[in-house]
């Protein structure tokens, strides 16, 4: 018999039968070997650290410290791939005035499992980009949550993906508000295909005394297939009067519009959905502003597919 | 053209003037087998009513309370009385209806209403049904609109067998089975084949016992081609204990036939609302929610439409307004199973004075159901730093061919609004009650005129006092 | 064949959706290497012709028959049109996250030729005629249209006509809210395409200022949903002095 743990937990409950309040996963944290943890600080001009983040045969488990230090920046990319079942913790903390961009690929084999818990707590004015492209291989569950203490302060998230061979991509994030004028924005866009089955919760979270802050999500998700399944499940949490948050949501199949115009151009339904099933994975890519990174990510996305950038 | 409001004015008052209960029959506080086996002998429940009844409790004991949603942990069971009946035996004229109770009704508006207004009225007091009316021109077109004890044993006793707590079983939920256990009252409506009922129907639920409970059962049947608009109403004296109100309405919508479900909720803030409404929507069908909440203690109620039949639609317009003491989880739910079908989601909510409200949705697409289009619109507002507001959607979608839509906003009033309004002589507590009136326009311009009128003179009794 | 006019339209009754006619009976041939525009006030159905000669599904025609190069198009998808050579500069072009500049026309050419483009000559030539259009370069591998400002919208759409080198490509109000530089370099864009391919143009528009570089063979005015007037080059200065107003009686 596996163990199984509860994972990705949904911060104010809904009704079980949409299977969404979290995501149960067999893992046995007892046999998991610990690879150790390792330590990232920013630099005055800005610095990049690239990571591999691959896990050993069976279960393993990582972590990771990152400090951004006053008025510094600091750019952290892990790299997920690999065979075993890994679950890396991600700690960020920014300082004042800092900026921190975690950008976070996950590119497993087929049959491996990425677990990524990422805390962070962001300081007066610290800004963090976190950016997250799923490549669509290997089971993956990214779980994010993130506090703005301090007034002024923002995060930015990018998550592009192309869910597909029957994998499961569980996307949990909540940002917390608690510092007066802080600012958040969400962007999750993708499409599914071949069986995947995908759940994005997203919540942000006013708290008491955030007052001028504002939040805005925003979700699109591009149906390839009648053999997916799409959960999306948007949280705006209050306890703010002047505060203001917005979410929009959109989930089907190519948009009339989109397809009139590829097609005013000579570009068949197929082949646009083609384009447009990877088009949210190159859009995120193009964010991280890291030239190798980037090619690696169209390299996996275009695999044994000729492509020229 | 509609009549002009017959509701002129309001104030809190008229809810909340208690009556004696006068010799009335209160069934013992609790729940066990006994009990529940006693209230089936006295409403003379057919045997698979009392079986049904039996089954429901075993249930209802081997559920567990929810683990999401506000806390009921105020709610005692031990302590609700599950049946009180008035001592009067239900009548079709007021006259005949004992004084004090009519009286209620009288200051409620009731009769009034239904001289102007409407095809037929219900009004339940407590446990029972105190007066059942239809026009006799409604009546002549073949539709049925009685208490749900009479239906039991009259000519659609057969009906009422087939559909009883099908579309709400008892294994939904643990209030669902409590429903199913201690029932008593409500309205039976049988609209037939192709008649358009004009006017609409409504039934009232007046809770007037201290620790009660009210668990009516609403089932109505639209066949094919038919169309009704019925109204359902609600109040209660506060007291300080817990009242509970776990009612069922169970909606049946044939092929090309057509039902609004309008209610306006006003239970005084001692109430739990663990309400259930659902509505099957066959072929072509179309099910229309309008719901306004105001009152409760502490309120769950989403409406579900399960859209079985091809092209089948759905429409829910919601406004909750939670004030101080208040903890109003409300929304809708929906299951889109027929191909081409539609849903619609429209609601409104308005925290204050440290008012809870939540709205929590959830739109399911099933595989197979191709063309399915689902818009959802929630926009909430908070009035100040002490309440709060939540929004917990979530969407289910298995089929690639639908096209499925989600907004949500929240924020305060725009402080630049008062001023305009303040800039032309307004009083700031006017301006700020103008605008949240506005804000549930959504609602009050689906209602008939009158209780539009109903609506709007609610939220500015809750905005009453919200300056300084 | 080669003497049969690019675009024929006959009859044409034109509904949007299933409902309301817009378009009554248009009869319009374009001959080949022409410049035809076609003028009227706002919501007389110029654009809804440009989109029943593209095939926006949206447009449904009742009655009548468009032929494009001598062969009956009336009932061939969008994208069928588009590789014969028909191609619509969109009035409000779509933004489209995640697919470049770039790779979008490089869809479209490789769709069109049916084979894989030589990345080099493909890049070099998208390159030149980005200057012509003056354009940055950078806006190839930019997300299409996402953040283009309205000038740069449409100087995206003239770059993609030039590259796919229509037989016929129909402009619709190309010049609309641009500003003067702007509407210049899309000018001559359009006048590279004549220049150099010798494609057939329809400009709808209902300003002239795009029309100052061409020669103007032909001008056709609509209004309600019908064509009221045909004339030459001169129509369009006639219009600019005295107005749509002064058509009816003529």
């Amino acid at each position: 018999m596996s163990k199984t743990i509860k994972i990705n937990e949904l911060p104010v409950r809904t009704w079980n039968f949409l299977g969404v309040n979290d995501a149960e996963i067999a893992w046995d944290a007892d046999k998991a070997v610990d690879l150790g943890t390792e330590e990232f600080a920013s630099a005055k001009d800005g610095v990049c650290h690239r990571m591999v983040m691959s896990g050993k045969e069976g279960f393993s488990r990582k972590d990771v410290h990152a400090v951004a230090h006053a008025g510094e920046a600091l750019t952290l990319i892990q790299w997920f791939e690999g065979e075993g079942h890994l679950a890396a913790e991600t700690h960020l903390t920014l300082e004042k005035d800092a900026t921190l961009r975690l950008v976070q690929v996950f590119s497993a084999n087929e049959g491996a499992l990425s677990r990524s818990k990422v805390t962070g707590t962001c300081d007066e004015n610290a800004r963090l980009e976190l950016i997250q492209v799923m490549l669509g291989k290997g089971d993956t569950y990214v779980d994010s949550h993130v506090d703005l203490n301090g007034k002024g302060a923002s995060i930015q998230t990018d998550i592009g993906y192309l869910a597909q061979h029957h994998q499961t991509l569980d996307m949990n994030l909540s940002v917390n508000h608690f510092g007066k004028k802080t600012e958040c924005s969400i962007n999750a866009a993708g499409a599914l295909k071949d069986g995947a089955v995908k759940i994005f919760r997203g919540t942000i979270d006013f708290k008491q005394g955030s007052s001028d802050s504002v939040g805005n999500e925003k979700e699109t998700v591009l149906m390839l297939g009648d053999d997916v399944v799409n959960k999306t499940v948007p949280l705006i949490l209050c306890a703010e009067e002047n505060v203001v948050g917005n979410h929009g949501a959109s989930i089907g199949e190519m948009d009339d519009a989109t397809l009139f115009y590829f097609e005013s151009r000579g570009i068949d339904r197929a082949t646009a959905e083609k384009i447009l099933a990877r088009a949210s994975v190159e859009r995120v890519a193009r964010t991280i502003g890291d030239v190798e990174t980037e090619q690696a990510i169209l390299n996996e996305l275009y695999e044994g597919e000729e492509h020229d950038l | 053209m509609k009549e002009k409001s017959y509701v002129d004015d309001i104030d809190r008052s008229v809810y909340d003037i208690r009556d004696e209960e006068k010799d009335a029959y209160r069934l013992e506080e609790g729940l066990t087998p006994a009990i529940v086996d006693k209230l089936s002998k006295e409403k003379n429940d057919p045997v698979w009513m009392q079986q049904f009844r039996l089954q429901s409790l075993q249930i209802y004991n081997e559920m567990k309370i929810p683990d999401w949603g506000p806390s009921i942990e105020g709610l005692d069971m031990a302590h609700i009385a599950t049946y009180v009946r008035p001592n009067t035996k239900m009548q079709n004229d007021w006259k005949n209806v004992p004084q004090d109770i009519k009286d209620t009704f009288e200051r409620l508006g009731i009769p009034e209403a239904e001289r102007k207004s409407l095809a037929g009225v219900g009004a339940q007091y407590d446990s029972e049904l105190v007066y059942h009316n239809v026009r006799e021109e409604v009546a002549a077109q073949g539709v049925v609109y009685t208490d749900m004890e009479s239906a039991l044993h009259g000519e659609y006793a057969d009906m009422v067998k087939k559909y009883f707590m099908k579309l709400v079983t008892p294994r939904d939920h643990k209030f669902a089975a409590l429903h199913g256990a201690v029932w008593s009252g409500g309205s039976f409506v049988y609209v037939p084949k192709g008649v358009q009922v004009e006017i609409p129907l409504q039934s009232y639920f007046r809770l007037n016992a201290k620790g009660a409970g009210q668990f009516e059962h609403t089932l109505i049947i639209v066949d094919e081609g038919a169309s009704l608009h019925f109204i359902e109403g609600c109040s209660a004296p506060k007291y300080n204990v817990a009242n509970l109100h776990a009612g069922c309405v169970e909606l049946y919508v044939k092929k090309n036939a057509k039902l609004r479900y309008s209610t306006i909720e006003n239970w005084s803030k001692n109430m739990y609302n663990l309400n259930t409404k659902r509505a099957l929507v066959e072929e072509n069908g179309v099910i229309e929610w309008v719901s306004g909440s105001f009152g409760s203690h502490v309120g769950c109620l989403y409406p579900m439409s399960v859209l079985k039949g091809d092209n089948a639609r759905m429409e829910f317009t919601g406004v909750t307004f939670a004030g101080a003491g208040q903890n109003l989880d409300t929304g809708a739910k929906v299951v889109h199973v027929g191909r081409n079908t539609s849903s619609y989601m429209n609601t409104r909510s308005i925290s204050k004075s440290g008012g809870i409200s939540t709205f929590r949705s959830s739109v399911v697409v099933q595989k197979g159901a191709s063309g399915a289009k689902s818009a959802v619109n929630c926009q909430s507002l908070m009035l100040d730093s002490i309440s709060r507001s939540d929004t917990i959607p979530a969407m289910d979608i298995r089929t690639r061919d639908a096209a499925v839509g989600h907004e949500a906003k929240i924020g305060a009033i725009s402080n630049e609004a008062v001023f305009y309004l303040m800039s032309r002589g307004m009083s700031e507590e006017d301006a700020r009650a103008l605008i949240v009136s506005g804000f549930a326009d959504n609602v009050s311009k689906e209602l008939p005129l009158e209780y539009a009128v109903e609506m709007n003179n609610l939220i500015r009794l809750e905005m009453k006092g919200s300056i300084g | 064949m080669n003497h049969k006019p690019i675009l024929e339209i006959n009859d044409l009754h034109v509904n949007v959706g299933d409902e309301k006619e817009i378009l009554h009976g248009i009869n319009l041939t374009v001959g080949r290497d022409e410049t035809h525009v076609l003028m009227g006030p706002n919501g007389t159905g110029k654009s809804t012709l440009g989109y029943a000669i593209t095939g926006n599904p949206n447009y449904t025609i009742t009655k009548g028959h468009i032929l494009f190069d001598g062969e009956d198009i009336t009932d061939l998808p969008v994208n069928e049109r588009a590789k014969k050579g028909i191609f619509l500069s969109f009035q409000n072009p779509l933004e489209v996250p995640g697919v470049t500049l770039s790779a979008f026309i490089r869809s479209a050419l490789e769709q069109k030729t049916g084979s894989r483009l030589r990345l080099w000559d493909f890049k070099k030539k998208l390159k030149e005629t980005m200057a012509l259009l003056s354009m940055d370069e950078s806006y190839a591998e930019r997300d299409l249209n996402v953040g283009f400002s309205g000038g740069e919208k449409k100087k995206a759409e003239i770059l993609q006509m030039l590259m796919l080198e229509p037989k016929l490509a129909i402009l619709d109000e190309t010049d609309s809210g641009l500003d003067v530089d702007a509407v210049r370099t899309v000018s001559q864009g359009v006048q590279l395409f004549r220049e150099r391919t010798h494609g057939s143009l329809l400009i709808i528009t209902h300003s002239t200022r795009i029309l100052e570089a061409l020669t103007v063979d032909a001008t056709h005015v609509m209004e309600e949903g019908v064509i009221v007037r045909n004339g030459g080059a001169e129509l369009v200065d006639e219009i600019n002095e005295k107005g749509f107003g002064s058509l009816r009686d003529a």
